[in-house]
């Protein structure tokens, strides 16, 4: 039996990957933090989908459960149109667009947090330094007269309970890498120093706060008006789809597969430029600390 | 005509046994070779290979080294994986690609459909595979340079009011902020030898050539070149400003920490203003679906009408 030439390079070539990735397997293990990395994302996305629930005022299982009501009635919109394609993108639109909507609501609530938090590190300077205040008293005289976009962030420390869990539950709260970084100085310096607080305040933690809040509402509002124009063109769309399935001839098209296919690369279009809308203006990186590690190791150090 | 092949050969031969006689060292004054030898006993004697003692003298040629070494990137990337394992699996990554190529060819040719697409195609995709492998490594590598650089910048403002009064040595300190970031990145970077000191790669993969650090100052300074981290660097020359100069924790930290934080912020401004530009070509392409939307039946029946 002749074998093709072409069969026979095939076979040639498919040896030769077969031994590469056995002698790869055999000299580097494959990629063993993948699993790693994918929890790490899972868990960052859990915490964002916590965030958007709380603009709402919502628990995580509740916002969750609303975002599967939207799936289902996006998918139930879509198959009103009698378009298998339209019903998918309706379902997907439900289950994406709802928290792209609602982002907008979350950042807004965080930087007014954040902008409060500015006034409370300047509040606490002042107590300190004017009034005379030791640190753990000056931090309950804030708690107990918070501004409102901080009365929630602060309730654990208008109580009488230990200081250091209470500023823990803090930084649990605000869910702001902002809040961590006060967090995290106040819980070192109510172990060290609580005088080179006011230093700290007044070089890095005031101007960090403020000029960071100012820049990122400055980000906010840059997309915020591009998201109402994204929102305004996507209503423009899904009104033009309405009509064109209502005419007999158009919809014989876009239930045809080439139109089905059309129908898809055009939703694929403006989720791709929402997506680069959103990529466009990023927003401050900050690196994440585990506030309760930090009050373990503190008492660890005292101790 | 001539018969070059002779010449060819003879100059091949002449050419190695110059070079034998180089690498030999037959005409090299004898107290060269003793000052040599000596220095190599001594550790004194330059080991580095080839490539990087031409780096010092070629800065493109350096920057080309630095970008394509793959152990480098390998190891800034936080990956537990030779060089060689990477080249082989991205090989094997590239010869898959290539193999379900050409065998999807095979079964078009095999059904009697004809070529589907040139072969060459197989090779494109094989490439591009390969090309992507790279790219990955890269952006993990930079990823985790960045990760590194904001966890060194964010821990200046506790380290400040950690070391004051010197109460804590700040090799201690860094280390204690490490364990409390939720990137593992610094913490895998910082650990312990046997002098007490910070070194690269104590719990990740292990740095190629071992960096000798005398003191924490200079380990971080090691630490920022070799990871190409420039807080470190400005961190190793804090800490050699407290520690040498006798200044005060507190304030040289307070202050690196003020100046990074407003280099950062100066970025992000930029970047903010960019945005404002940057955003109008999305917003502009928006037009192109609700034109495919509208067009598309309108193009189909219009084919369908000149086909006939």
């Amino acid at each position: 039996m002749i074998v093709p030439p072409l069969i026979f390079v095939a076979q040639i070539v498919l040896v030769f990957a077969l031994a590469a990735i056995a002698a790869a397997l055999y000299l580097g293990p494959l990629d063993r933090d993948a699993r790693e990395r994918w929890r790490a994302r899972l868990r960052r996305h859990l915490e964002r989908q916590r965030d958007l629930g709380l603009s709402l005022g919502l628990g995580l299982r509740t916002w969750l459960l609303l975002r599967a009501l939207c799936l289902v009635a996006g998918f139930a919109l879509g198959a009103l149109t009698g378009v298998p394609t339209l019903a998918i993108a309706g379902g997907a639109l439900g289950l994406l667009g709802l928290p792209w909507l609602l982002a907008g609501r979350a950042a807004r609530r965080r930087l007014a947090m954040e902008r409060a938090l500015a006034g409370l590190a300047l509040e606490l300077r002042s107590l300190m330094q004017q009034s005379n205040l030791a640190l753990d008293r000056a931090l309950r005289e804030t708690a107990r007269a918070p501004v409102p976009e901080l009365r929630h962030v602060l309730a654990p420390l208008a109580g009488d309970g230990p200081v250091a869990p209470g500023l823990v539950e803090v930084a649990r709260r605000a869910r702001s890498p902002l809040a961590d970084l006060l967090v995290t100085c106040l819980l070192i310096a109510r172990t060290r120093d609580p005088g080179s607080l006011v230093g700290l305040i007044d070089d890095v933690l005031r101007p960090v706060l403020e000029l960071s809040v100012e820049i990122q509402q400055e980000n906010h509002a840059t997309v915020a008006q591009q998201r109402a124009a994204a929102i305004a063109i996507g209503v423009i769309m899904a009104v033009m789809l309405v009509a064109v399935t209502r005419v007999p001839s158009m919809q014989a098209f876009y239930v045809s597969p080439p139109g089905q296919a059309v129908a898809l690369a055009v939703l694929g279009m403006y989720l791709g430029l929402v997506w680069m809308i959103g990529r466009v203006a990023r927003p401050l990186r900050w690196t994440g600390w585990d506030v309760e590690a930090i009050r373990r190791e503190m008492e660890a150090l005292v101790a | 005509m001539p018969d070059l092949r002779l010449a060819a050969l003879a100059a091949l031969i002449g050419t190695l046994w110059v070079a034998a006689l180089w690498h030999l060292g037959i005409t090299t004054h004898p107290a060269v070779l003793s000052w040599r030898r000596l220095a190599r006993l001594r550790g004194l004697a330059d080991r580095r290979p080839l490539g990087e003692r031409l780096g010092d003298r070629l800065p493109p040629l350096r920057r080309l080294r630095d970008e394509t070494d793959v152990d480098r990137l390998l190891v800034i990337a936080g990956r537990n994986e030779t060089a060689g394992g990477w080249v082989l699996r991205t090989a094997g990554a590239a010869g898959v690609a290539l193999a379900g190529m050409l065998g999807l060819d095979e079964l078009a040719l095999v059904a009697g459909s004809g070529s589907g697409f040139p072969p060459a195609l197989a090779l494109v995709l094989a490439a591009g595979v390969a090309l992507l492998a790279y790219a990955r490594l890269r952006r993990q590598a930079s990823d985790r340079r960045d990760a590194l650089d904001r966890a060194v910048a964010d821990s200046l403002p506790q380290l400040a009011a950690m070391t004051i009064h010197h109460r804590l040595p700040t090799g201690e300190a860094l280390l204690l902020l490490a364990r409390c970031q939720r990137d593992p990145a610094l913490r895998e970077v910082l650990g312990r030898d046997p002098g007490g000191h910070a070194r690269p790669g104590a719990a990740g993969p292990e740095f190629p050539g071992a960096l000798t650090a005398w003191s924490t100052a200079h380990t971080y300074e090691l630490i920022g070149i070799a990871y190409d981290v420039p807080a470190f660097t400005a961190l190793g020359a804090a800490v050699r400003r407290v520690t040498e100069r006798g200044l005060s924790a507190q304030d040289v930290y307070t202050g690196l920490a003020r100046a990074t934080y407003a280099q950062r912020l100066a970025e992000a401004r930029v970047a903010a203003a960019q945005a404002k530009t940057l955003i109008v070509i999305p917003m502009g392409l928006m037009i192109v679906p609700v034109l495919v939307l509208i067009g598309a039946p309108l193009v189909a029946s219009l084919a369908g009408i000149f086909a006939q």
